[in-house]
């Protein structure tokens, strides 16, 4: 599951937290993709049982809507996590690339090839995650996904709102507006695709958690 | 996110943070694209041989990399 240095007397995550960790997991897998990031967070609360996902999906952020974008920004996430801004510097379009590639080959191709890719680092099925240094990430049916760093952030952010608010344990509305606050990775292209801006979801996130009463730790 | 004059500059004024990370980035992209091409090429039935010879490695640096994955395909 969520892997941690050590083990609080109170589990970091709530249960509904945990459940989102393990839907993007799975998220993650489906799409072909060698790491959890924002995006398969972003897609796991937006099919969310939750107020949090409610508000996103009121505001247009649907399941299928992410997965569209998620694939299309990441092509297949063969090239989603890659530096693009410093590609820029040398003249490379990871955005032109990506799109040439998904052309000739089709996304099937792509994410077959981005099963093959493993994050830096890891060298293939012999790899044995408790052995690595500590990363986080998450590991379940015997696979180890690395959280990729806009997750590492969102984590960050969650943690800051649940202690904003002095609750005692990181829920799915925490986990919502830190993965709204991230300034990495695919969720901030994403959101701006779907033409809806991160501090609005972010108010309408809040506004409805506190409408229904729920909890933050619920 | 940076704009391209960002870029532009960055590139510019040669900051090794952003060019080793460019230098990075690009070694990523390159084995991205070579999985992607080693496949196909297989998948189209070309030789470990061939590819390795395009690719200007030995043939048994490419099988190494890529036998387990693209050799049952071919």
């Amino acid at each position: 599951m969520i892997r941690r240095r050590r083990q609080p007397a109170t589990p970091l995550l709530t249960r509904e937290a945990m459940m989102i960790q393990m839907a993007a997991f799975e998220h993650a897998r489906r799409l072909g993709n060698p790491y959890v990031g924002g995006e398969h967070t972003l897609l796991a609360l937006a099919g969310a049982d939750h107020p949090a996902g409610a508000a996103l999906r009121e505001h247009g952020v649907t399941p299928d809507r992410v997965e569209d974008e998620a694939i299309r920004l990441g092509g297949g996430g063969l090239f989603g996590d890659l530096d693009r801004n410093a590609l820029a510097s040398v003249g490379i379009d990871v955005d032109a690339v990506r799109t040439r590639m998904t052309e000739t080959f089709g996304l099937e191709a792509l994410s077959r090839a981005s099963h093959a890719a493993r994050p830096r680092g890891i060298s293939g099925p012999r790899w044995d995650p408790r052995r690595r240094g500590g990363g986080p990430g998450i590991h379940a049916r015997g696979v180890f996904l690395p959280h990729s760093p806009d997750v590492i952030q969102a984590f960050r952010g969650a943690r800051a709102e649940k202690q904003a608010r002095h609750d005692t344990q990181i829920g799915v509305e925490h986990l919502t507006l830190g993965v709204l606050s991230v300034t990495k990775g695919l969720v901030p292209p994403i959101l701006s695709a779907l033409g809806v801006p991160a501090h609005e979801l972010r108010m309408a996130v809040a506004d409805r958690c506190r409408e229904t009463g729920e909890p933050p730790h619920a | 996110m940076e704009s391209r004059a960002d870029i532009a500059e960055a590139a510019a004024s040669a900051d090794p943070d952003v060019g080793l990370r460019a230098v990075a980035a690009l070694r990523v992209l390159t084995e991205r694209l070579e999985i992607l091409q080693v496949d196909n090429a297989r998948r189209l039935g070309w030789s470990w041989q061939d590819i390795a010879a395009r690719l200007g490695v030995t043939k048994q640096t490419v099988h190494r990399k890529h036998g387990r994955r693209a050799g049952r395909s071919g």
